[in-house]
């Protein structure tokens, strides 16, 4: 022993107290003894602490050896008691030892008291380091139950050809058995839910046959009728004395599942909702389309007329050869009628306009969200500015998403074929003033002005592409014009119309250093509505 | 001037369309120029002859009523028929309070667009004359002398050829041999037509 052994020794004779020091000097124990003799000092001395042994007398005046034993277990269970006693009937020494002593030593050979202090410093080392190992193991164990409880993950064993099943805690709590019941695979196929049970009977009978790792998912149907989603893993295992079993773990993925399934709602909900706009633009624009295909259709017609009428007049001439260059005209113009037709046979139907306050910034954010896969889908980068005062316009909120929709579209589109070259796209918001109010292109601008001056709101929607054809400008806003090989070429001349039903403008630029421009403006005041 | 020397304009960016109005046009007899936007129309070097633009309202760039807006800025006088897709009512009021012949809304009737253009020639043909009489009596007063003029102004105002010779400071004879040289410089067989040019002429009668 290295250091100095402190004993704390019960004892009413100092002599005996010396006697007992030199005994173990002499062996090389030194120590440092505090003698007590009353109970009081015994449990003061206790309670100070520090002691690496008790020595105790059987018999004292004023107390006595069992109840200083019962005092220490309770006290120090770990600091060993070693009885030290002229006259111990061996009954009294062999309840003392059941009591939880170490030993006893007769003052007559006290010779012995070596090895038995010997012994019990070993085994009271032990026992400390048995229970720090304990403490160890329950932390740890306290640890992983917390783990589980945090995870919804239990742990499971399983051995196969015993059959025998162990469940942590937290497998238990997620099975909803008592941890006190036996977990046997019947209770799983008890809680499997009923559409799942066949499927996962045969998945446990080929993991027990193949005995390689398994992972899978299924449902359990709880007594209050809630459905819990379970995902269970195992892997082979052979135990210590070399028997197979499977060690898995159970995790509760309800609120996993939960959440991907409200995703999984939200989107299609959304997709939903992009297909029904998609549906709704082409739609409502029978509205606008129809003003569109008046017009288109109005052509060839009120061509047919005048060359029918001219060809008449021709003929009433006798200018036969004129009347016959009208008359082919007239096939042309029908013909050119028959093919508008054609295309817009696909279209559908009218529905009327509806109009409310609209703030545009919000209908800029809500066609943004339905245009996001698109965006992302060909890696554009899109940046917004937008007025953080802009007025209410009056307007059809589904029709003016369709116009901000087609441009957005029409942009990522304009940029989808470039090969390099940053793609992005720009919306922006702002209030302008109309200087002269008609058709020509730089007619708004942006000055600091009262706010009863601001006549009009301005979208913008600008790209990176390739930008546009100056020459094919006056063309871009007519039906079925288009530059895109599946394009209807409806897009624009819808969206102008919706535009101008609304008493704005919508208009291109080419003049934009790189890509293209195109802008709305609504009138502000609701007057101006058509 | 005969009805073949009238040329009709036509403004469509729908070349179709643009050639069967030709080819109406052409069927009465008339003569049609073909221009596929208001730029070009504005650019060309036009004929000074009775003369009518058939207008389509929507054109790329600048559009129908934005032309007439402009023709009525410069002064020019030319009569508009317009022709559109789709009738748009507060745009052919518009129109027509711009001084518009006609608004027709594709398809129409031949005749109804015949007819505007034989009364916006009309029209033209009657503006033009006017314009050239006026011309023809602007020049005629600009020959008469100073003197001449006093004594014009002073007879279609009703003065007598004595009390003009006493505003005046000379004789009655004085007077009667100016007279007289108006008369004729100005062409005038009577004095009531004389007053009828005065009137035209817009010439101010100075206050006795």
């Amino acid at each position: 022993m290295k250091s100095q052994l402190r004993i704390l020794y019960l004892e009413d004779d100092p002599s005996d107290v010396e006697l007992v020091q030199e005994t173990l000097a002499i062996n090389d124990i030194r120590c440092d003894v505090t003698r007590v003799e009353t109970e009081a000092d015994f449990i003061a001395s206790l309670e100070q602490g520090g002691f690496d042994l008790i020595l105790a007398d059987y018999t004292l005046p004023s107390f006595d050896g069992l109840s200083a034993l019962k005092i220490a277990q309770q006290d120090c269970p770990h600091v060993p008691l070693i009885f030290v006693s002229g006259t111990l009937s061996e009954e009294v020494a062999i309840e003392a030892l059941k009591i939880g002593a170490t030993d006893y030593v007769f003052k007559t050979r006290l010779s012995r008291i070596v090895p038995s202090v010997q012994r019990a410093l070993r085994e009271a080392e032990e026992r400390i380091d048995l229970s720090r190992a304990e403490r160890a193991l329950r932390r740890s164990e306290a640890y992983l139950a917390e783990a589980q409880k945090l995870s919804h993950t239990g742990s499971f064993g399983w051995d196969v050809s015993s059959g025998k099943i162990y469940w942590s805690q937290e497998t238990f709590r997620i099975f909803e058995y008592d941890p006190s019941a036996d977990p046997t695979l019947e209770l799983v196929f008890h809680r499997t839910h009923p559409q799942d049970r066949a499927l996962v009977r045969q998945l446990i009978d080929r993991v027990s046959q193949e005995r390689k790792d398994f992972d899978f998912e299924h449902r359990l149907l709880m007594p209050n009728g809630f459905v819990k989603y379970l995902r269970v893993v195992g892997r082979p295992s052979k135990d210590e004395s070399g028997s197979f079993e499977f060690l898995g773990a159970v995790t509760d993925i309800t609120e996993r599942k939960r959440a991907e399934e409200e995703l999984h709602q939200k989107e299609a909900s959304l997709r939903e909702a992009q297909t029904e706009l998609a549906h709704v633009s082409r739609v409502t624009t029978m509205g606008e389309l129809a003003a569109s295909i008046a017009h288109e259709v109005n052509q060839p017609l009120a061509a047919v007329i005048l060359n029918a009428s001219a060809c008449l007049r021709w003929l009433a001439a006798q200018n036969l050869e004129a009347a016959r260059k009208s008359a082919s005209l007239v096939i042309a113009d029908g013909h050119r009628a028959g093919q508008i037709i054609g295309r817009i046979r696909a279209l559908a139907k009218k529905a009327p306009p509806q109009k409310d306050w609209l703030d545009l910034n919000q209908t800029i954010g809500e066609v943004i969200a339905m245009a996001r896969s698109e965006v992302r889908r060909n890696h554009v980068s899109l940046h917004t500015q937008l007025a953080n005062d802009l007025p209410l316009i009056l307007g059809d909120r589904i029709q003016l998403q369709q116009v901000m929709l087609n441009l957005l579209i029409n942009g990522i589109e304009a940029m989808s074929g470039m090969g390099e070259g940053p793609r992005e796209l720009w919306v922006s918001s702002q209030k302008v003033t109309a200087i002269s109010g008609e058709s020509e292109e730089d007619t708004f601008e942006e000055k600091a002005l009262a706010e009863a001056e601001w006549t009009h709101v301005l979208i913008a929607v600008r790209d990176s592409g390739p930008g546009l054809d100056p020459k094919g400008l006056d063309r871009l806003f007519d039906a079925f014009y288009t530059t895109k090989p599946k394009g209807l070429g409806m897009g624009l001349a819808i969206s102008r119309s919706i535009i101008e039903a609304h008493g704005g403008r919508l208009w291109a630029m080419a003049k934009a250093a790189r890509g293209a421009v195109f802008q709305f403006a609504l009138p502000i005041r609701a007057g101006s509505l058509s | 001037m005969t009805e073949t020397d009238a040329v009709v304009f036509v403004v469509d960016d729908d070349a179709p369309v643009r050639e069967s109005l030709k080819n109406l046009i052409s069927s009465v007899g008339l003569r049609a120029e073909l221009f596929a936007s208001t730029q070009e129309f504005l650019r060309s070097k036009r004929p000074d002859v009775p003369s009518c633009l058939v207008l389509d309202v929507r054109l790329p760039g600048l559009s129908g009523l934005d032309l007439q807006k402009r023709i009525t800025e410069a002064g020019m006088e030319i009569p508009i028929i317009f022709i559109t897709g789709h009738g748009d009512i507060p745009m052919s009021v518009r129109a027509m309070k711009a001084g518009a012949v006609e608004f027709l809304t594709k398809p129409f009737r031949d005749q109804d667009l015949l007819d505007a253009i034989q009364l916006a020639l009309e029209r033209d043909r009657k503006a033009r004359e006017q314009r050239a009489a006026i011309e023809d009596l602007r020049r005629r007063f600009a020959s008469l002398t100073a003197r001449e003029r006093e004594v014009m102004a002073r007879v279609v105002a009703g003065l007598l050829n004595k009390q003009i010779g006493g505003e005046l400071g000379t004789s009655e004879t004085t007077v009667k041999i100016h007279r007289h040289q108006v008369m004729e410089k100005m062409g005038a067989g009577s004095l009531p037509e004389l007053v009828r040019m005065a009137d035209r002429l817009e010439i101010l009668v100075p206050k006795s």
